[in-house]
């Protein structure tokens, strides 16, 4: 826990442009190999150098804290099906912290996976509700972003259910004037048998 | 039997059996601006039109039990000729009934085809019941008069009938609609049947009032439909219509959006979604943001050649590809391009509003299928381009299959590219699986396949007798690339930007002329993308 503790604060403390700052503070508290590898990725992710982050992000341990990672790398080379994936095993591994939640919603956002933006900007939300330390010194900034992504979100559910109405509409109406017409031979049918 | 009178009844069936097969060919490019043109929109109109000449002459044939025969047949034909001439207007109106204001490609599928099947029957069901009354009162009205047995008077009538019906087909696809098109194709249709109306209750003398007054009213109402514009989707606002066209093959238009700077334009044919065919900026070069067409720099870039590079396109749509390329091609190195275009029509307003033009670098193959094409083509190229699609977002069978790679393989100099564009919505979708395991087996090497990030297409490459760059491997972003083209390839050598067939190891189906299920793979391909990753999770909550 206390790892993925100093992950999250690295990660943090990238968003506000002091890892520099923060970094030695990861290796002056006792630098384990996972821990290395981290701040390597880190370093690479740093440069746009997305192929060598994850190259180094494969010695973090355990999984879910090096899938939060590859998330992260994953979604700034725009590959967001990817990351959405990775950022769902981090969660599912119990991760909750806010950096992950985010990219998971936006990942989501940007595949148009309602179900998924959905699900991960309630947990972003919720997280929004507890959160201390250095993300609540922040924590007008992590409210726009959660607003933003929750317009989008909303915005996915209502075409969602706009688009589902109109399948539904149009089954409907097909099956009504199908039914009509036959109704109506049947009917032409049955009184001409009469009849005659 | 009086010859004059029968032959009036059967001008008439062939009248109304022209009218139907207008309607039909008609319908479809009706439905093609809100719910494209693919196979399952056909099949609904027409499924559509054989519902209702079935129930028609079931009608028909009740009808022509009665004692006036003939003043049915004047009510059926002025009433049908009523709603033929109002389709091109309230095509509109009832389609966007039946789609939601904004519409996602992993939806369109099932929405196009519940949607065109609803607007189909409201808009072409009552028609076509109307006009298949037609044939079993001619029937009977052709037997009374000549005193003929069933069989005979029947056989008279569907032999006029289908001979209508076969100048309809013709006439419809191959003069009427591209020359004067659909509006004018319909209402020409109404005029048809509201002419054999005429005809009959003129030449035949059907005395009843209320005939003569429908009749009028019919005329009335489609002389009305006249002055009145065709409905068409509405352009988002700072969306403007260049120009539209009806093409032998496709609704064509030419938008400028108007809400970015530069303004772009681009090229829409059938259009049901947000999707386009070409697109068009001031400058040369790479295109503003994520479009597929930036990839198709790549192979000149890779390949390090000076001189000339020899491009052709399957698929040219107004000359993208060529725009793009003339204005990213290393230094040393001077494009010759050949384009080849089905439809004439994309080529000649490209031409108007794309600055397309044929010179001693640019050839311009107009009007050929891209498989016939590539046989009047003098090889060798250093790259061939496949970007060719129809109905919005479906690539044909015929330029997806083994035999037709082995084709463009044999054009290819050695180490010349092949490079198809392929709209998936990842590396592992079913459909460019498919294309990149043929594509690798055509060629007998492996194949690359790259994503184009935040689009949802992806790019194929395969090389004769070569293999492309691995993302993973030196030499993917050689140091002497300039910024801008290397920008193209970073990040795509991460997880689900990349993937890579072996001939040995097919990742997909290899599609030949024999069984190339294109359409199937691509809906596999939309339901997967309809499916949360979610799904794949057991998260706590979810």
């Amino acid at each position: 826990m206390m790892t993925l503790l100093r992950h999250a604060l690295v990660s943090v403390a990238r968003l506000g442009g002091s890892l520099l700052a923060l970094g030695p503070l990861v290796f002056a508290q006792g630098a384990t190999p996972s821990d290395v590898a981290f701040a390597k990725s880190e370093a690479f992710l740093v440069k746009s150098a997305f192929g060598s982050a994850m190259a180094s992000a494969k010695g973090i341990h355990p999984e879910e804290v090096r899938a939060r990672q590859e998330a992260i790398i994953l979604y700034r080379a725009r590959s967001y099906d990817a990351a959405l994936e990775r950022a769902l095993v981090a969660i599912q591994g119990g991760l909750r912290d806010e950096l992950l939640l985010l990219h998971a919603v936006r990942a989501s956002v940007w595949i148009q996976d309602t179900e998924a933006a959905e699900y991960c900007q309630g947990l972003l939300e919720d997280r929004l509700d507890v959160m201390t330390g250095d993300g609540a010194a922040n924590l007008s900034w992590w409210a726009d972003q959660v607003d933003g992504l929750s317009s989008w979100v909303d915005t996915m559910i209502l075409q969602d259910a706009e688009t589902a109405a109109v399948i539904r509409r149009s089954r409907t109406t097909t099956v009504s004037v199908f039914g009509t017409a036959l109704g109506v031979l049947g009917l032409a049918a049955f009184f001409s048998s009469r009849k005659s | 039997m009086a010859p004059t009178r029968a032959s009036i009844f059967l001008t008439a069936s062939a009248l109304s059996g022209g009218a139907v097969m207008a309607i039909e060919l008609s319908a479809v490019r009706l439905l093609a601006p809100w719910f494209g043109t693919s196979q399952s929109v056909w099949s609904n109109v027409i499924g559509v039109v054989l519902l209702g000449l079935s129930l028609g002459y079931l009608l028909g044939g009740r009808a022509s039990r009665g004692s006036r025969p003939a003043e049915s047949l004047v009510y059926l034909l002025g009433v049908g000729a009523l709603f033929t001439a109002w389709l091109p207007f309230i095509a509109g109106p009832v389609a966007e009934l039946f789609l939601p204001n904004e519409l996602r490609l992993d939806s369109a599928a099932e929405v196009f085809r519940w949607g065109s099947l609803a607007a189909s029957t409201c808009l072409f069901l009552p028609a076509s019941v109307l006009l298949g009354g037609v044939g079993p009162l001619v029937a009977e009205l052709v037997s009374r008069e000549g005193n003929l047995r069933a069989g005979d008077a029947g056989g008279r009538m569907l032999f006029a009938s289908t001979v209508g019906s076969l100048i309809g087909v013709f006439a419809t696809t191959h003069w009427a609609i591209p020359t004067v098109g659909l509006r004018s194709t319909l209402l020409a249709a109404a005029g048809t049947l509201l002419l054999a109306a005429l005809l009959i209750q003129v030449l035949t003398t059907v005395a009843d009032r209320w005939a003569k007054a429908a009749l009028l009213l019919c005329f009335l109402g489609a002389l009305s439909a006249v002055l009145t514009p065709r409905s068409m989707p509405v352009l988002p606002e700072g969306v403007v219509l260049l120009e539209e066209r009806e093409s032998p093959y496709q609704y064509t238009r030419f938008v400028e959006d108007r809400r970015t700077e530069p303004f772009m334009r681009s090229l829409q044919v059938n259009e049901g979604a947000d999707s386009y065919q070409s697109v068009w900026q001031p400058e040369l070069g790479l295109l503003p943001g994520d479009y597929y067409y930036n990839d198709f720099v790549l192979p000149a870039w890779w390949q390090g050649k000076k001189g000339t590079w020899r491009c052709l396109t399957v698929g040219m749509g107004a000359g993208t590809a060529k725009r793009v390329m003339e204005g990213a091609m290393p230094p040393g190195l001077t494009l010759d391009y050949t384009g080849i275009e089905l439809d004439p029509v994309v080529v000649e307003l490209a031409e108007k509003w794309c600055d397309l033009k044929a010179d001693g670098l640019t050839k311009i193959l107009s009007g050929l299928d891209g498989r016939a094409a590539l046989g009047l083509v003098e090889g060798p190229m250093d790259h061939i381009l496949v970007d060719a699609y129809a109905n919005q977002v479906e690539i044909p069978p015929h330029l997806a299959t083994i035999e037709f790679f082995n084709q463009v393989e044999s054009l290819l100099e050695p180490k010349g590219w092949c490079q198809v564009n392929v709209s998936g919505f990842s590396v592992v979708d079913p459909i460019v699986s498919a294309i990149a395991s043929t594509v690798s087996a055509a060629f007998e090497a492996p194949a690359l396949i790259l994503r184009v990030p935040g689009a949802r297409n992806c790019s194929v490459f395969a090389r004769r007798g070569g293999r492309p760059p691995v993302p993973t491997e030196a030499g993917w972003i050689p140091s002497d690339f300039p910024e801008s083209i290397a920008a193209l390839l970073r990040g795509r050598e991460v997880r689900g930007q990349w993937d890579w067939v072996e001939v040995s190891h097919p990742k997909g189906i290899v599609l030949t002329d024999d069984l190339a299920p294109v359409e199937r793979l691509q809906q596999l391909s939309l339901e997967k993308a309809r499916q949360s990753l979610l799904g794949a999770f057991r998260v706590p909550g979810a």
